[in-house]
């Protein structure tokens, strides 16, 4: 299974969403990272052949998506970011209609339904009306949607939005589990949710890929670039303004800083292990990363 | 605050369509078919030297002659002149009727006068209505006021109403109940004029779109009418020789009230305006009430036109005849409510209709308006 | 695909789409139609001016049950589904269409005894040819305007033509009684104008940059 993105561009009135994006996807997870407004969005529902390129192509094993039509959609599972529900169905009601939708015949949806029921945990409140939902539960609903068709691709934005820390874990493993045969490509500005389970993270910024790499080969790069010093109420004013600073912390000795930066900010800084929101940190240029 | 409510209003592209279907068809409707003839042509001013103002003895008897003539053929009326020499004839004639019915009436009147006990509720009617009577001044009589039919139009008929109501509804129904579906009601209830001012300042700007929607509509309607008579001649004639016009029961003929036609529209203008405000604070009410403006456009919606349907099926009986007597459609028909004698007995005395249903619509307007500041002020915040 | 095998999918579609659409739709739209029969029946109402009157409103309210999923926010979900957004639109659109045209044609039929002049082909063109016009206009107004703002709209206009008729007893007289070409030439226009407008939706609802616009100021 190869899903190949030929320069892909998508520009609207105002703005470049994604320009020039080029990759190669197969078997696995990809985590797709980057702040707000990066076209996280915009490339997904391309993807998903909702929204057209403005140029530029994607390969499912050779054959041009747009072209493929429903065989493309049939083995497509897609979530995307906001999403509504018909209110006064079922979660049974709400899974047989998409099933239906997804061209499942009506005993062969009866069983997958109950699958993906018990793969996201709602198989108690499949007699619920979805109108009654919490927000996690809505997610859990619509991830089980996207699963209904067992699908080759599944594209998922956002999808842990709302979910608390423990739905949170279940959902990463989930996600892992059934990677196996399939390209699953998720979006997240919550690098937590993605440290274990992603086979790559593709960064994108202003539309474009700057970075994509493993998470052990991301932290490489960050290798000699993260610091730890502790300064004083003074010195944290100036320091931030020139260096990327992430957390924080007020201590009884000073405020200890975490830092960074190419260079030694200060002769007494040591060097630490990176993280994933130091890599964040440097790609982002942003003040507070995804806190978790 | 108030500029912004106004902004929401006036910003909506639906009101816009509606408006310019509305004029289109006022236009239009008349137009292609007109209701009657615009007796604007040189040859009524000619007639109106002759024939025109209240009638006499001896007009009536010169328009019969003249009428007899032209029926038994001696004289060819084939000219358009003669053709419309022979309708002021006509209509000479009818206001010769008209007179003497009203002289019938009022002989009768004090007929009843004489008979009834002087404190009872009956006497106490006829003889207002007689007064009334008396006081009207040879209000009968040939006069060129067919641009007044036209202005009439849009205040009397069913589509006036239809037509601003319409709009009201439409641009109404979503001053409270959008702040519900787009979720923005909490926000406004926490903040700190969120829960008395901006009822008053949403109220205001409601009050401001049916005021510049009433005078545009009105506006068009004139400029509609002068193309069409090229003046507003007639404005001192009585009331009682207005014409009918798009439906030909609609006639003031028989009215009590001793009025120039300029009066009368001024009057009719201004609770027409009175009942579209009226009408427009049960929209917001509803508005408020039901939190969703399809079902208070479909409830206000109903509120004004199953009276008309009760009237139409035949159901005014009963209870259901105050029901079609006492609504918004007929308020905002306004110039209909002045068609004839009508009163209502109020603790034994005799009020007349049109004072006693703009008194009845005052409360309930009032009423109303409280009852949307109670509503917004004490609701809990659902969902 | 042909365009018939597409219609003959679009048509199984339908059946699916029943259980979407809400049950108080489709008695509300019986109700409203038994109403129009009695009112009709025991009042002094003319029954080709009710024919007329209801034709369009449960194409209207059908219209709400056709963009269900774009207003309860699902049209991003339907549209990667093998049967896409747009084929599930038009499948209901079908299914809407054809409950209003039964109703009509059972009130029709049950006029006939009330009305000596016209036939039933007659009372058919008199109230279909407004029909197609209309709801060629309520699917314009529906593709550009949210789901209560469209319906107030529509209803609008309509209660405008209908206050037209009201009021004017020559429009009226005029309109029962055309010519037969003329029904027809309105009824081509009314047809073509329903076909652009459903060729339009198609093209919409296919992708989600079109999908998703609606007028931000109604």
């Amino acid at each position: 299974m190869r899903l190949t993105i030929e320069n892909l561009s998508k520009e609207y009135k105002e703005k470049k969403a994604v320009c020039g994006f080029s990759g190669e996807l197969t078997d696995g997870v990809y985590a797709l990272l980057g702040p707000n407004g990066a076209g996280k969005t915009t490339l997904m529902r391309m993807l998903a052949d909702i929204l057209k390129p403005s140029s530029g192509r994607i390969l499912y094993n050779g054959r041009d998506i747009s072209l493929m039509g429903d065989d493309y959609r049939d083995i497509l599972g897609y979530l995307p970011q906001e999403f509504g529900l018909y209110k006064n169905f079922t979660t049974e009601r709400f899974l047989m209609y998409f099933a239906s939708l997804k061209g499942l015949d009506k005993n062969q949806a009866k069983s997958r339904v109950n699958e993906v029921l018990a793969l996201v945990n709602l198989t108690e409140e499949r007699k619920r009306k979805t109108g009654t939902f919490s927000g996690g539960m809505k997610r859990r609903l619509g991830i089980a949607q996207a699963l209904l068709n067992d699908p080759k691709i599944l594209i998922v934005d956002e999808p842990t939005a709302g979910l608390d820390p423990k739905e949170r874990i279940r959902f990463r493993n989930l996600l892992s589990e059934i990677s196996g045969e399939r390209i699953v490509l998720l979006s997240t500005h919550i690098v937590s949710d993605i440290e274990y389970i992603a086979k790559e993270i593709l960064l994108l910024k202003e539309g474009e890929l700057i970075q994509r790499n493993d998470v052990e080969g991301l932290l490489e790069l960050m290798g000699g670039k993260v610091w730890k010093v502790t300064v004083t109420q003074e010195e944290l004013g100036s320091l931030q303004k020139t260096f990327k600073v992430g957390n924080i912390h007020r201590k009884a000795s000073g405020i200890e800083l975490r830092i960074v930066s190419g260079d030694r900010p200060l002769p007494n800084a040591t060097e630490v292990q990176p993280s994933l929101e130091d890599v964040y940190l440097y790609y982002f240029d942003e003040e507070a990363v995804g806190v978790v | 605050m108030y500029s912004n409510e106004c902004y929401k209003i006036f910003t909506r592209k639906s009101i816009y369509i509606v408006l310019f279907f509305v004029i289109l068809t006022m236009y239009y409707g008349d137009l292609i078919y007109p209701g009657d003839m615009p007796m604007n042509e040189g040859v009524y001013e000619e007639l109106h030297e002759a024939w025109g103002g209240p009638v006499t003895d001896e007009k009536i008897a010169l328009a019969r002659e003249e009428m007899g003539l032209s029926d038994s053929g001696e004289k060819a009326s084939a000219s358009f002149e003669d053709m419309a020499a022979a309708e002021v004839h006509f209509m000479v004639a009818i206001a010769g009727m008209n007179r003497d019915r009203l002289n019938e009436r009022i002989e009768n009147l004090s007929g009843e006068l004489a008979h009834l006990s002087s404190g009872s509720y009956e006497y106490r009617v006829a003889s207002k209505e007689w007064s009334m009577l008396q006081e009207l001044n040879e209000p009968h009589g040939f006069f060129l006021i067919r641009a007044w039919r036209g202005m009439f139009d849009f205040i009397e008929p069913v589509s006036g109403v239809i037509f601003l109501s319409t709009l009201i509804l439409l641009g109404l129904t979503p001053v409270f109940a959008d702040e519900y579906t787009k979720r923005t009601a909490d926000l406004i209830l926490a903040t700190k004029h969120g829960k008395r001012r901006i009822v008053s300042v949403k109220i205001m700007a409601a009050i401001t779109y049916i005021f510049v929607l009433f005078i545009l509509l009105h506006f068009v309607n004139l400029v509609f009418q002068w193309g069409k008579f090229g003046g507003f001649q007639g404005w001192n004639a009585p009331i009682q020789s207005l014409p009918g016009g798009l439906s030909i029961d609609l006639l003031y003929e028989q009215s009590p009230y001793g009025w120039e036609v300029w009066q009368f529209f001024i009057l009719s203008f201004t609770i027409q305006f009175f009942a579209c405000v009226a009408f427009g604070i049960l929209v917001l009410f509803l508005s408020v009430v039901w939190k969703n403006s399809m079902i208070a456009f479909f409830i206000s919606g109903a509120l004004l036109g199953i009276p008309f349907m009760i009237q139409q099926i035949g159901l005014n009986r009963g209870a259901f005849q105050y029901v079609s007597s006492f609504n918004y459609s007929e308020l905002m028909k306004a110039a209909t409510l002045f068609e004839q004698f009508k009163v209502y007995n109020v603790l034994g005395y005799p009020i007349l209709y049109p004072p006693l249903i703009l008194g009845i619509f005052l409360v309930l307007t009032s009423v109303l308006t409280y009852l949307i500041y109670y509503r917004f002020r004490y609701q809990q915040v659902v969902n | 695909m042909t365009l018939l095998e597409r219609f003959i999918q679009i048509v199984k579609r339908s059946t699916e789409e029943v259980s979407v659409v809400s049950k108080s739709y489709w008695i509300t739209s019986m109700v409203l139609f038994l109403v129009g029969y009695f009112l009709t029946n025991y009042g002094a109402y003319n029954p080709l001016f009710t024919l007329v009157l209801l034709a369009p409103i449960p194409f209207i309210f059908g219209l709400l049950e056709v963009f269900k999923g774009r207003e309860q926010g699902l049209l991003e979900m339907e549209m990667a589904c093998k049967f896409s957004a747009h084929e599930i639109i038009l499948a209901r659109l079908f299914l809407v269409g054809m409950y209003n045209i039964t109703l009509n044609s059972l009130l029709a039929v049950s006029f006939v005894p009330l009305v000596d002049s016209t036939t039933i082909w007659e009372m058919f063109l008199i109230w279909f040819t407004p029909f197609t016009i209309f709801a060629a206009l309520a699917l314009a107004l529906s593709m550009r305007f949210r789901g209560t703002v469209f319906v107030t709209t529509f209803f609008s206009l309509w209660l405008i033509f209908i206050g037209l008729l009201l009021n004017h007893h020559a429009w009226t007289a005029h309109f029962f009684n055309a010519n037969t070409v003329m029904y027809f030439l309105l009824m081509g226009v009314g047809m073509l104008l329903l076909a652009i407008q459903v060729r339009m939706l198609i093209r919409k609802y296919s992708t989600y940059e079109e999908g998703r616009t609606l007028e931000a100021n109604y």
